[in-house]
């Protein structure tokens, strides 16, 4: 099943969108607008598709996945909202993550929680249990505390555009416009 | 701690009898003899704050409340504040009625994101504020220490008062004919003793007026608990226990003495602590062992007696096979010996307990890596050759190398060892001491011949392997 499901890969990048080639992407998966995504991200789209908005920034070995789940095996779609930060190797099972979120390094957000606006899950910090998690919301430390801030954490829009600049001079982008397996196979039969 | 190093194989045994690894003992060269942690006591240099390295004396120190004035702390989770402006616009200060924009700066913590801006206080236009006088309830504790500097005056007066008193005494003991008039008005005493008089005189001091209020004991019952202590109802969506996130915990409620802040709203910056440089003396001669320099972004000293730096090293460098010889339980040590000094030195290895064959004669170490580099020869650069005129017996000396000799050593009843302390040595070196120049002589150096008793305990491991 999982490889029908791959030869189903099919990616909608807006425009205005920085994708590298270098990345891993599975399934059905929406990009927005001025996202930047670096290479070695991974966007696994297995039990259902993902929606991305705009605006977000996706390092590397960072991992979005829609993993299935064995108790409730319906199609769920993922959708992450806009302004958000996934650093280095964080990892986000969340089926709905809002706006201005950042999930440092090595974090982890399990199925359950849902991940609501201006949240900091800090580094190596894991969020698993059923929840909502509250508005300005900062998880930090070893013991994974949790505290209520006043405001949001600022927006990266210079660095989205630093990134816009600098990665196509050095990485393959993947062009704007839907595109699938299928279509992509046929562009490598064409004759030359 | 780790080290690269297994530090427990060879040993020095410390004046005080206890055995040491020698990196962590000292060589007093007044005294000549290895001293460890316990034998030499610890004394504050100066403080400095750990963030900015703003260094200072014990007695500005002590003025500062031992803090740092510009560096604060997050009282959220003890982490370092960092400032961050951003801008905003306010009414600029030349003309109130335009709107500029002007750069503001708030403290953020890295770590857990607590902003001046949670602890209410406003956005400061220069980057460095007392950010903690700003914070709310500085007024009232100002108000504490108007009280407390009227308290200490008057108890001043109050020990000025007493000490004059036993002043009275004292000298209302002494013989009241040597200062009779009869005899002081001869050589003029007369207004020394009047003077002396009036200030034993208890009259003269009007004892200071403070209202110190009597202790009252509370007839009425206790008022019922403000209506703000209980916590506020439970929002229906939110997970946290129920407002628990707008209360400090113990920890940080504890962290600020001053304030002691119920509610994350009180939460303040608070003042780094500051760290201090510690120099080691010598507790039987007094002298330093190991003084810092005063600004503590330099790592050298001013003075520094490691015995890492002035006694030759052991180590044991590899453990042979059984070679027969005396039965299976007889092993082959190499003996690694490190010359600290840039001087070739003489030493030589002692077993004191016989259960080590060694080589019984002194040899030459050449000069250690650093110092030999700047031999023209480069033979004697490499150490391969001993710098003594004797050469040397391959029984005997394994390798050499710039400043490090390799010793053969036979180990007899290695099974015996592990149950037993170890082996006890005895290694006789050179110290050149450098003694300071004196008005006759230039600084000149002093050679000196010093024991130091080594512990050399193989690991466990090592014998088996051995045998194998």
């Amino acid at each position: 099943p999982k490889i029908s499901e791959m030869s189903r890969t099919s990616v909608k990048i807006a425009p205005g969108a920085v994708v590298c080639s270098e990345c891993e992407l599975r399934g059905d998966i929406t990009i927005g607008q001025r996202t930047v995504i670096h290479p070695k991200a991974r966007i696994l789209a297995e039990a259902g598709p993902i929606i991305i908005g705009d605006g977000n920034l996706i390092e590397e070995v960072a991992v979005i996945h829609n993993r299935p789940d064995e108790s409730n095996p319906n199609e769920k779609v993922m959708i992450i909202g806009s302004q958000n930060i996934f650093e280095v190797g964080s990892r986000c099972e969340a089926v709905k993550v809002g706006d201005f979120n950042v999930l440092e390094a090595r974090s982890f957000v399990s199925r359950d929680t849902v991940v609501s606006n201006g949240c900091t899950i800090g580094a190596m910090c894991s969020v698993t249990g059923r929840e909502v998690l509250p508005d300005n919301c900062v998880v930090y430390g070893a013991a994974s505390h949790r505290k209520v801030v006043s405001e949001k954490p600022p927006a990266q829009t210079l660095q989205l555009d630093f990134l816009a600049k600098i990665l196509p001079n050095f990485h393959h982008i993947k062009k704007a416009g839907a595109s699938s397996a299928a279509a992509a196979a046929a562009k490598q039969h064409r004759p030359s | 701690m780790a080290t690269y190093l297994n530090l427990d194989v060879v040993h020095y045994i410390c004046s005080c009898k206890v055995s040491k690894p020698l990196c962590r003992l000292y060589l007093c060269k007044h005294c000549f003899e290895l001293r460890c942690q316990d034998c030499v006591l610890p004394e504050v240099d100066c403080q400095y704050c750990p963030n900015c390295l703003d260094y200072m004396s014990s007695g500005e120190a002590k003025v500062k409340k031992n803090r740092c004035s510009a560096c604060y702390d997050c009282p959220s989770c003890g982490h370092t504040l960092s400032t961050r402006a951003t801008s905003a616009t306010l009414p600029s200060p030349d003309d109130p009625t335009k709107q500029v924009a002007q750069k503001v700066y708030y403290l953020l913590c890295a770590f857990c994101r607590w902003t001046t801006r949670d602890g209410g206080i406003p956005d400061q236009r220069a980057p460095s504020v007392p950010w903690r006088n700003l914070a709310q309830g500085a007024e009232l504790r100002q108000d504490n220490s108007k009280r407390l500097t009227t308290l200490t005056e008057a108890f001043r007066q109050l020990a000025l008062k007493e000490k004059a008193e036993k002043e009275r005494k004292k000298i209302a003991v002494r013989k009241k004919s040597f200062f009779s008039p009869g005899l002081t008005d001869r050589y003029g005493l007369a207004s020394v003793a009047l003077r002396k008089k009036s200030l034993a005189n208890p009259s003269h001091f009007t004892p200071p007026t403070v209202d110190i209020p009597e202790a009252q004991a509370t007839e009425d019952p206790p008022d019922d608990l403000d209506e703000a202590y209980w916590l506020p109802p439970v929002p229906e969506q939110s997970p946290l226990a129920p407002g628990l996130h707008t209360r400090s915990s113990l920890l940080q409620r504890l962290a600020d003495p001053e304030i002691q802040p119920e509610r994350s709203s009180q939460l303040a910056p608070i003042s780094k602590p500051v760290l201090c440089k510690r120099s080691l003396r010598c507790r039987q001669c007094d002298h330093n062992l190991s003084k810092p320099e005063l600004n503590p972004a330099a790592p050298k000293f001013k003075i520094n007696l490691c015995a890492l730096y002035n006694v030759p090293e052991m180590r044991l460098y590899s453990v042979g096979d059984g070679e027969g010889g005396e039965g299976d339980d007889c092993c082959q040590l190499t003996l690694l010996l490190t010359n600290p000094a840039s001087k070739p030195t003489g030493v030589r290895l002692r077993c004191l307990d016989s259960r080590l064959a060694l080589p019984d004669r002194e040899f030459s170490l050449g000069p250690c890596g650093d110092a030999a580099l700047d031999l023209d020869d480069p033979l004697a650069a490499a150490g391969a050759q001993s710098p003594s005129s004797e050469p040397d017996r391959p029984d005997e000396v394994a390798f050499r190398g710039p400043g490090r000799l390799g010793l053969l050593a036979r180990l007899r009843c290695a099974r015996q060892l592990a149950a037993s302390e170890g082996v006890r040595l005895e290694l006789s070196y050179e110290f050149r001491n450098i003694v300071l120049p004196s008005a006759a002589a230039g600084e000149s150096v002093e050679v000196r011949r010093l024991t130091a008793e080594l512990l050399l305990r193989p690991p466990a491991s090592s014998g088996a392997s051995a045998k194998a």
